[in-house]
């Protein structure tokens, strides 16, 4: 019933465009109508131009999201363990990390010119800090009662750091990740504005340019169903995986 | 037979003077019995418990096992902590909390698990192994710690205050089933609390630590008949003796 409200607001919203957009209130131009907008999604959808360049997009910041964590993970839960590491390296991450990404896309162009690499870089930048942040405070915030079981019943330090750290930061390292994944997105289709040839990013703003406003808007919106899917199955895995923290902490 | 000689621990905090937790705190545990520690609370009997088992190095003094020097957790020492829901491992079930205990053990897969699922069977837990410690009663995580602890194959069972935190009922429950169970398995158990009933009811032995610097009060032998009963041994005549001696001897101190 809820759900349903909320459907209907936006339902609302779409109609109130539509009619706006009709009589001529509003610049047709620049707000065609919604049906307009919408067949001409479908056309662009089932032609598979749309799709196209949405999954150039999207795969490039899945991918960095993921080399990212490949990464940052690791070295994240490394600097919570060892306090030497973390002394080494807080400072480094504590300058870089209030970099806004899109400030280096144009020295990432630069170096590696406009091409995957270049959005890659520039993407895994974004990502990296808000797991390496996560990783650093789960491997920190561990209670020290594990850590004391692992020693009292002679646990290796590999035992300890797979069967207790990796697990315990889970967590963090998730909620870390969370907060990457709309920024991996925000990155790419920035980058792909600034120093491309494909992908929806470039689209968007090639429709833009060519006054093809309801393609312009028909990416957007393709951009933001990518979005959903992409926070909704992220939310589905971390789900799975961390099932048990969702049952500690609703459990006590 | 363990040990413990002139064991000594102090604190140094940056700068400031050293607290002293435990002053030479000597007496020994032969094997198969139960000894009780008992003492008022903050005179460092869980300093003393993790310095028996190795995981804190003592200021002076030593720990030996049958001859031999404790320097780290050995595997003949189970350390059973206070608060279970902070030494089970939430993301592991019962049964994985145990097979990961188990992990360094000798003996194959099949055994372990075998061994994991009769020490669940002995605390009365075999069919919660696929459960989540947070999905257990307070008292059945201690039972689960109970029984990692009878798992993981130590002859010597440590426990720091394991029934603190439940309830009068589940708490008389859980000392039936320690005691039943370090019998009937031959463990040796050295078992800390601040309940002097408590310490009473299980031990052969009770060794009274004095306010920090801990140092011993005195060791009074139980004589009491095995297996005890909640009402019988506690109406006794040598259980009341022993108890009144205690409390004189921690109120005088």
């Amino acid at each position: 019933m809820k759900r349903l409200s909320g459907l209907l607001v936006f339902c609302a919203l779409a109609a109130a465009w539509e009619g706006l957009s009709r009589w001529g209130v509003v610049s047709r131009l620049y707000f065609p109508p919604v049906s307009t907008i919408a067949a001409t999604f479908w056309d662009l959808t089932v032609s598979g131009l749309l799709p196209g360049q949405a999954l150039s997009t999207v795969s490039r910041a899945v991918a960095g999201l993921l080399l990212a964590l490949a990464v940052m993970a690791p070295l994240g839960l490394a600097m919570g363990v060892s306090r030497r590491l973390s002394a080494l390296l807080t400072p480094t991450v504590e300058l870089l990390r209030p970099v806004p990404p899109p400030a280096i896309i144009p020295a990432a162009m630069l170096l590696f010119g406009i091409g995957t690499g270049m959005k890659l870089v520039v993407i895994v930048f974004a990502c990296s800090f808000p797991i390496l942040v996560g990783a650093v405070d789960g491997a920190r915030s561990i209670d020290p009662g594990f850590r004391l079981t692992a020693a009292a019943y002679g646990l290796s330090r590999r035992d300890l750091l797979f069967g207790v750290i990796l697990p315990a930061a889970g967590p963090s390292v998730a909620a870390g990740f969370r907060t990457a994944v709309p920024m991996a997105l925000i990155v790419a289709v920035l980058s792909e504005m600034i120093g491309a040839s494909s992908g929806i990013g470039h689209y968007i703003l090639r429709m833009q340019r060519t006054f093809a406003i309801p393609e312009m808007y028909a990416g957007v919106a393709m951009l933001g169903l990518w979005g959903l899917a992409l926070n909704a199955g992220t939310q589905q895995v971390l789900a799975r995986l961390l099932r048990w923290h969702a049952g500690w902490k609703g459990g006590i | 037979m363990l040990t413990i000689e002139g064991l000594t621990k102090s604190y140094s905090q940056n700068g400031s003077p050293a607290t002293c937790a435990l002053g030479g705190v000597s007496f020994s545990v032969p094997k198969g019995a139960f000894v009780s520690l008992v003492g008022p609370s903050g005179c460092g009997k869980s300093t003393l418990l993790q310095c028996v088992c190795g995981l804190m190095r003592p200021t002076a003094g030593r720990v030996t096992l049958a001859g031999r020097e404790i320097s780290a957790p050995p595997p003949e020492m189970a350390l059973i902590f206070q608060n279970a829901a902070a030494s089970l491992f939430p993301w592991f079930t019962i049964l994985g909390n145990i097979r990961f205990v188990l992990r360094r053990a000798p003996g194959s897969k099949a055994q372990k698990l075998e061994t994991a699922r009769s020490a669940l069977a002995a605390v009365g837990l075999a069919d919660f192994a696929e459960h989540y410690p947070w999905q257990l009663s307070g008292g059945m995580q201690q039972r689960a710690a109970l029984a990692r602890g009878l798992a993981y194959g130590a002859e010597i069972l440590l426990l720091d205050e394991p029934f603190a935190s439940v309830d009068a009922q589940t708490r008389e429950d859980l000392e039936d089933l320690l005691a039943g169970v370090a019998r009937q398995q031959g463990k040796t158990v050295l078992f800390v609390t601040h309940d002097i009933d408590e310490a009473v009811y299980l031990a052969d032995t009770v060794v009274a630590l004095t306010p920090p610097p801990a140092k011993v009060a005195a060791i009074l032998p139980i004589d009491l008949p095995h297996p005890r009963d909640q009402i019988a041994s506690r109406e006794d005549r040598r259980f009341l003796d022993a108890r009144k001696a205690i409390h004189a001897l921690l109120r005088r101190v």
